[in-house]
């Protein structure tokens, strides 16, 4: 075996290893953080590229950071509170703000998205394509925030009950 | 800007094998030897590229297949089943390639190639296992990064075209990502965009030819496609420049357009430089220099197109003419380049892309002359007979320039 190979081996095995700590990393980011509920309006069923997905939208997701110029891509620091059982929007700015143990009160880190609003990362939720799309008006999703302000989708609830089951 | 050499006809051969056998420097017996092994040559060559296209395009199946079975299967697999079960089939894959290497060379190099799509494929899975919305831009890159090293350490060429896909992909996806190219009135962008990577592209080709020749296999055949499709597209901008669309409260035309033409005649002015330190070793050099000043002129096509930005409604008809005429102008004078360049090189890949760009421009162009008179019958029969007739002339053409070889 050539000295070409060998390093093309090892390069392979970092390809699985990449992939491999990635998805462990994931695994990881699901054990930790705070899970916070929020409505959402789903505004697309499929996406006609990639299948079955629903395309979600935020009520903090089109929130005023009071900048007159953002750009896109500039970082925005969103506060839920806690309002009966779901978590609203409170506060936007485009200033880092420092995570604080303030009982009821969650930050999401985002980003000015391309077309205006903001963008999480938790835009897209994708199903199994043999799934019917769930009813879109009872619609509400669990998210997972975690320490740094990163945020992902735990679970989506149809109503009272999660989907898919 | 080299395409692969020509195999030596057999017509060529009989009489260079003749003149010699009369000149006393072969024997009858010998000729003969050399014909045999020129068509056993020849044979093989044909047959390696049928089994490297079924190999490629077997493995580019296979990828898909795996693809389209885990999202068939998404609820009946555990996550940890996807992410392992896909990780072993990449391994798995790039292990069979190794051990088939040396008896099947051109299976192994699909087998990898089959290895590094799934890489892609592991990035899209995880993505859509954790819920995970993140930029195109940026798992294409990731997916560059991940098999341009391949490509070179394995000598791949299927992996290095992947590789220029990945960096295609990821640039367009990049520009579709921002908002600023809408600020154009013209859809002169995209192509501008695309142009310059195909230019950026043929220069790394320049670059690599000596170090990492399969890299700069793949960055030219991409450049070059890149370069020649949105010359191509640049002849029908006109049927997209909308006169409506003009906005008489515009700012002019954004800095980043005029900057990327800019970059790109600076490339092309490097090309040429370089083509001519290069010039006075090659054996015919006439048509050295010719292509780099005939690209010279492309950057003309895109300034034109991004002065449409600053038409008003009486100048706009005649600019874009203008447009039209020198893309179509550059786009002939390209392929004739190729013609003329492939024949002294003897080089059948570069005169059959010369003869057909030749023949597209024409009927395109005859089309798209008659566009108004297509609804009747008559100008369907007169199209088709152009077609008939432009491939009757092409195929006499090609056949006096390269007598023997096969028909494009």
């Amino acid at each position: 075996m050539s000295r070409r190979q060998r390093w093309a081996i090892a390069w392979i095995g970092l390809q699985i290893l990449a992939l491999g700590g990635w998805a462990a990393v994931e695994a990881y980011h699901q054990q930790r953080g705070t899970v916070v509920r929020v409505r959402t309006v789903p505004v697309d069923p499929r996406d006609l590229l990639r299948g079955q997905y629903l395309i979600l939208n935020y009520p903090f997701s089109r929130m005023d950071c009071g900048s007159p110029r953002l750009t896109p891509g500039q970082p925005v620091w969103v506060r839920l509170q806690a309002q009966g059982p779901f978590f609203e929007p409170d506060f936007c700015s485009t200033l880092a703000l420092t995570p604080t143990q303030v009982s009821g009160t969650v930050l999401l880190r985002g980003t000015v998205a391309p077309g205006g609003g903001l963008r999480f990362g938790i835009e897209k939720y994708f199903f199994a394509e043999r799934l019917t799309p769930p009813d879109t008006r009872n619609l509400t999703v669990d998210l997972r925030v975690l320490p740094g302000g990163e945020v992902r989708i735990e679970r989506l609830w149809d109503g009272t009950r999660p989907w898919p089951r | 800007m080299e395409l692969p050499a020509l195999a030596l006809a057999d017509r060529d051969l009989d009489a260079l094998l003749a003149r010699a056998c009369d000149q006393g420097l072969l024997t009858p017996e010998v000729a003969q030897c050399l014909r045999e092994l020129n068509r056993r040559e020849q044979s093989a060559q044909s047959w390696s590229k049928l089994v490297l296209t079924l190999a490629v395009l077997g493995g580019a199946a296979c990828c898909l297949g795996v693809v389209l079975l885990i999202a068939a299967n998404w609820e009946h697999l555990g996550d940890g089943v996807k992410i392992v079960g896909l990780l072993a089939l990449l391994g798995g894959s790039h292990a069979l390639g190794f051990r088939l290497q040396s008896r099947t060379p051109r299976t192994a190099a699909a087998l990898h190639a089959f290895g590094a799509g799934l890489f892609l494929a592991g990035i899209g899975l995880i993505s859509q296992i954790f819920q995970l919305d993140g930029s195109a831009t940026n798992a294409l890159l990731a997916w560059l990064v991940a098999i341009a090293p391949l490509a070179v350490l394995l000598e791949s060429p299927p992996i290095a075209w992947l590789s220029g896909l990945a960096l295609v992909l990821a640039v367009n996806f990049a520009v579709a990502d921002q908002t600023w190219w809408q600020l154009l009135r013209s859809p002169a962008f995209w192509p501008l965009v695309n142009a310059t990577l195909g230019t950026v592209l043929l220069t790394t080709a320049l670059t690599l030819d000596r170090r990492c020749p399969v890299l700069a296999a793949a960055a030219r055949r991409w450049g070059w496609l890149l370069v020649l499709v949105n010359l191509y597209l640049a002849g029908f901008l006109r049927y997209l420049s909308d006169p409506s669309v003009l906005r008489p409260e515009a700012e002019g035309i954004p800095a980043a357009s005029w900057g990327l033409l800019g970059i790109q005649l600076g490339l092309l002015l490097v090309q040429a430089v370089a083509l001519g330190l290069d010039w006075r070793q090659r054996a015919q050099p006439w048509l050295t220099p010719f292509l780099p000043l005939l690209l010279l002129t492309l950057p003309l096509v895109w300034m034109q197109l991004l002065l449409l930005g600053a038409a008003t409604p009486e100048t706009l008809p005649l600019q874009l003419w203008l447009l039209t005429l020198l893309a179509w102008g550059l786009w002939f004078a390209v392929g004739l380049w190729m013609v003329g360049r492939g024949t002294q090189g003897r080089r059948t890949a570069q005169v059959n892309l010369g003869v057909q760009m030749i023949g597209l421009g024409l009927v395109t162009r005859f089309i798209d002359l008659i566009g108004t008179q297509m609804e009747t019958g008559l100008a369907l029969l007169a199209t088709g007979l152009v077609v008939l007739l432009t491939g009757y002339g092409l195929e006499r053409w090609r056949r006096t320039l390269l007598p023997g070889g096969p028909t494009p």
